[in-house]
């Protein structure tokens, strides 16, 4: 799978309160791949989707529903990236998504798929970090 | 587990008809076609699920946050953050 989103927790939160923004990029990504023939996702990394649940307890299903979504793979990223990021950001999360980001850009590298890889996020705040200056984010606030 | 299958007969436009001539196993063929649109009807569902419904506007909005983020894309700052981040 050619991975376009990585999404935060506070992306897959917005997305199980039903955020409209959320769903017309998930819509918008799956009509690129239907209409193109190739196989594109988005990534939530497993911290992430831990991460949400703990802040919203009682939205567990919609957060069950996107991550069996079709265009949905739960990252694992390699632990010892996650560590080596969060030495430099130290926040779990934000190592998470970041070293997912890097992840994806190298395996789409090896799909000869030169796509851009964009962090979802509802808490761009998170990321006024001098580290991450630069990073592509998509703001669904 | 194999699934079982059930021979059907369907009738088609001739232009579907004259793609369907050009496989060599139609039966795949058109499994994969369906497949993929039972598929997508599920990903429907499930952002349904959460109450989402896709609008012109909110197509818009997607189409444009994504082309202004194409735009911004900077290849030096992502060189940058890979050396900080991951070279000890």
């Amino acid at each position: 799978m050619i991975v376009r989103f990585v999404f935060d927790s506070s992306a897959v939160v917005a997305y199980a309160h039903g955020s409209a923004n959320v769903g017309e990029l998930v819509s918008e990504l799956s009509d690129e791949a239907d209409e193109l023939s190739i196989d594109l996702g988005f990534t939530v990394p497993s911290v992430c989707l831990v991460a949400a649940a703990g802040d919203a307890p009682k939205v567990l299903d919609a957060i069950r529903l996107l991550a069996s979504h079709s265009r949905c793979q739960i990252g694992q990223s390699d632990i010892n990236r996650w560590m080596s990021a969060n030495a430099r950001l130290s926040d779990l999360e934000l190592s998470a998504v970041a070293t997912e980001v890097f992840d994806a850009i190298d395996a789409n590298a090896d799909q000869l798929a030169d796509d851009q890889v964009y962090v979802v996020t509802a808490a761009p705040e998170r990321y006024l970090n001098p580290v991450l200056d630069g990073l592509d984010l998509i703001d669904v606030r | 587990m194999k699934s079982m299958s059930k021979r059907i007969t369907i009738n088609v436009p001739d232009h579907v008809a004259e793609r369907l001539d050009r496989e060599g196993n139609v039966s795949a063929f058109v499994t994969r076609v369906l497949e993929l649109a039972m598929g997508a009807e599920r990903d429907r569902e499930i952002l349904e699920a959460a109450g989402f419904r896709s609008t012109a506007e909110g197509r818009a909005w997607a189409k444009r946050v994504l082309a202004e983020a194409r735009e911004r894309h900077s290849p030096t700052a992502y060189d940058r953050m890979r050396r900080e981040l991951f070279s000890a």
